[in-house]
């Protein structure tokens, strides 16, 4: 009889920590709320920089705020996307996540909460920020899934010394601005131009440009053009604003100007010899993907973030031009960073009140860290004077905001199906293809073999 | 013969199960289910997350698909090409280096023994990050090369042509294991056996082909057998190279990495299982046809024929 009473004792105590194991960390009704918030899709995971400010940050919430406890979850950017997965399917995903770009929530898709009946709970004042910044969240069909938050519009960064030893003058310091070629004659802003520029930029070892006969394309030493980080959507959304999925969801097409772009950034590799290679510039001495902070690179289209990573070589001696055109417009595309809460969040309302705080009160020292332009365009000359602060050459800063105000659409990120395995093949197949293969014919593969593989990668997940 | 056990034989039996049954528990939940689930599981289409989230039955659709994925197919056989290059030096360079650990002449046998087995107990994760430095543009094995007069030195982790090369490189730091196996194989061989050879007028070479060869075979089968596994499972090299983006041209792609992408990267578990099922079955093939023909080649002392 005592035996049979201790196995039963031992059977309820097994099943009471069974239970109890099961049973996750959720509150008590009367208990704190406890949200995560998850950071790592995009910027923010820096350990000197960035990671202590975030902590501090929500140490002071918490410490304020006893009834809604955030707890900071930093992943390396490497193996964000997996484990944000990996929490989402297990039916465990943070509650705020962020800051993320466009490309980081595309992954996602399906996975963020409609903002608006929370946003009109809690009469969220939306006129602070610009009507179309706010729209740019207002995902078809799925909501309003973010607020605007930090902006990154694109430019041309290039290095003032390489010009100026070249004899060359420097770009437009203002969007429409006409360029100076070394005869005098005055010339649009396009992209025509950094080509024939970016050839004279571009030296060899023995001191000839890339126009000039005798010219060694094998001993380069300095080139006139690189793209720092970014890959075959962009290069043609800086030609032309489009997006690969048509109107019927399912379908995928080249955009007007993609193949132009992308004829232009192999030529301008292979046969005209201004930009570096993939197999150049993946090489110590050229950065190992990041080139223009070398010094060596005369000019690199890139965003606004682009000011976190131009290291200790070029220290002052950079600056920003605009975006240049292609057929007469410009389209400088825009990467914006913003938190989202997640669909399965249990305490929604709590994560949003945490996020409205992060995108208010603190959203300055954020921005900061982050390197991103205030969407608040009250915030924006604060955010600047901080950028002068620390880039004291006068960078043309005026220009970044234009950029903001022309920013092309859709995004360069815009949604494909499949989107993780579909941006996976762009970057590591396509892209690297038209760094690498100097023989091929771009617009015979683009349509022979690129564009096929593509929709089929999105047909995969109708 | 007692059909029924006594009280206290059954006592005892049923304390054993308790004392074994966290290991059946963790047997049953994180290998078998697994195993049965993701069998199952190449039956459906399932996506985890989002609005889609689904879990539909498919039939054989999955294993169809596999038949016409030119990308599992193109990483199939970049995992089978590194298995051809890696094989022969993994198994090979493990029992030279026990060879001449096992030498007499060789002066702190232990102490060799030792560094040779040191880099195996190092995560093998920190090991390959601190292999591609030495490996890099700038890193001291370009360096050497250079001082030798090598003008423009491989970039080996950049180029289609190095990449195996450089792969098969760091694969030797991990050869510790293997090298342990050896050096108990050919601990194990009789030495009236080379007694005997010496006698008869053996040299080193007689000796080696005619009786370390043969006693051995059992150690070089299972070498043989786990390698075979090892480089159809190779995964995490490539994976902290490049974080498995199969650069430099889709050269690095190994299928394990395609398997592992499919399932969470991009979160199709259901086609992710196929590709998990389709390395299984080419492993088992690889390994019944070493077990099917080792009678021929295997000498297990002792064994009656």
């Amino acid at each position: 009889m005592k035996v049979k009473r201790w196995r039963l004792s031992t059977a309820f105590a097994v099943l009471a920590l069974i239970v109890s194991a099961c049973s996750g960390s959720a509150a008590s009704p009367t208990g704190p709320v406890a949200i995560t918030w998850f950071v790592g899709l995009g910027t923010g995971t820096d350990a000197e920089t960035q990671v202590p400010v975030q902590q501090a940050i929500v140490d002071e919430w918490n410490a304020a705020h006893p009834e809604i406890q955030v707890t900071l979850e930093v992943v390396p950017n490497d193996s964000a996307v997996d484990t944000l997965l990996t929490e989402n399917a297990a039916g465990n995903p943070p509650d705020v996540v962020g800051p993320a770009g466009v490309a980081g929530s595309n992954g996602f898709f399906g996975n963020w909460l409609d903002l608006t009946d929370l946003i009109a709970e809690s009469n969220y004042d939306l006129s602070q920020f610009p009507e179309a910044a706010v729209q740019s969240f207002n995902v078809g069909g799925q909501g309003q899934l973010g607020l605007p938050f930090a902006t990154f519009p694109s430019m041309m960064y290039f290095v003032p010394s390489l010009f100026e030893e070249a004899g060359l003058n420097l770009p437009p310091t203002a969007y429409g601005e006409k360029y100076t070629m070394p005869d005098g004659s005055q010339v649009d802003w396009s992209w025509d131009t950094v080509r024939e520029i970016g050839m004279l930029l571009t030296v060899d070892s023995a001191g000839k440009n890339a126009t000039e006969a005798g010219f060694k394309p094998n001993n380069i030493v300095q080139y006139g053009y690189g793209q720092p980080w970014n890959g075959a959507p962009e290069w043609g959304s800086w030609f032309k604003a489009g997006q690969f999925l048509g109107s019927d969801g399912k379908t995928l097409s080249i955009p007007d100007g993609w193949v132009d772009a992308w004829t232009w950034t192999h030529d301008g590799i292979f046969k005209d010899y201004f930009i570096p290679s993939g197999d150049v510039i993946a090489q110590t001495e050229w950065g190992e993907g990041n080139a223009f902070p070398t010094g060596k690179i005369a000019m690199g289209m890139s965003y606004l973030w682009y000011t976190c990573c131009l290291g200790d070589v070029l220290k002052t001696d950079w600056n920003i031009a605009p975006a240049p055109s292609y057929k007469g417009a410009v389209s400088p595309d825009m990467n914006a960073d913003t938190f989202r809460i997640s669909k399965g969040s249990k305490h929604p309302k709590e994560a949003f009140t945490f996020m409205t705080y992060l995108l208010g009160e603190v959203s300055a020292r954020l921005l900061d860290i982050y390197g991103g332009m205030p969407a608040r365009e009250a915030d924006q000359a604060a955010f600047f004077a901080t950028k002068d602060a620390q880039f004291t050459q006068g960078v043309h800063w005026d220009i970044a905001k234009e950029s903001y105000t022309r920013v092309s659409s859709p995004s360069a990120e815009a949604f494909i199906p499949n989107y993780l395995k579909a941006r996976d093949y762009i970057f590591a197949d396509f892209t690297a293809a038209l760094q690498k293969d100097a023989t091929m014919d771009v617009a015979s593969y683009v349509s022979g073999t690129f564009l096929p593989a593509l929709q089929a990668i999105a047909d995969e997940k109708p | 013969m007692k059909l029924f056990a006594s009280r206290s034989a059954r006592r005892e039996a049923t304390w054993a199960y308790a004392f074994i049954s966290p290991w059946i528990l963790g047997l049953v939940v994180f290998t078998a289910f697994p195993i049965i689930a993701s069998l199952l599981l190449t039956f459906f289409s399932a996506q985890l997350t989002g609005d889609s989230r689904n879990f539909t039955f498919v039939g054989l659709d999955n294993w169809a698909r596999f038949f016409s994925d030119e990308q599992a197919w193109a990483a199939l056989g970049v995992t089978l090409r590194f298995m051809l290059l890696s094989l022969p030096v993994g198994l090979f360079i493990p029992l030279m280096v026990a060879i001449l650990l096992n030498s007499k002449a060789l002066i702190a046998p232990g102490l060799f023994r030792v560094l040779w087995f040191l880099p195996y107990v190092i995560p093998f994760v920190a090991g390959v990050a601190a292999w591609r430095g030495v490996l890099g543009q700038d890193g001291p094995v370009n360096g050497v090369l250079q001082l030798f007069g090598v003008e423009n030195p491989p970039f080996w982790l950049n180029d289609i042509g190095w990449i195996y090369p450089a792969l098969v490189l760091m694969g030797i730091w991990g050869i510790g294991s293997a090298i342990i196996v050896y050096l108990a194989g050919l601990g194990g061989v009789p030495t009236e056996l080379y007694e005997a050879a010496t006698v008869d007028g053996a040299g080193w070479w007689s000796s080696f082909r005619h009786i370390t060869l043969p006693m051995i075979t059992p150690v070089i089968f299972f070498n043989l057998v786990l390698g075979i596994a090892g480089s159809l499972q190779y995964f995490l090299v490539p994976f902290v190279v490049n974080g498995g983006n199969g650069t430099p041209g889709g050269s690095t792609l190994f299928f394990n990495i395609l398997q592992y992408k499919t399932f969470f990267s991009y979160q199709d578990p259901g086609y992710g299982s196929v590709l998990a099922w389709v390395l299984f079955i080419v492993t088992l093939f690889f390994s019944l046809v070493l077990f099917g023909t080792q009678r021929r080649w295997v000498y297990y002392a002792g064994e009656t024929k």
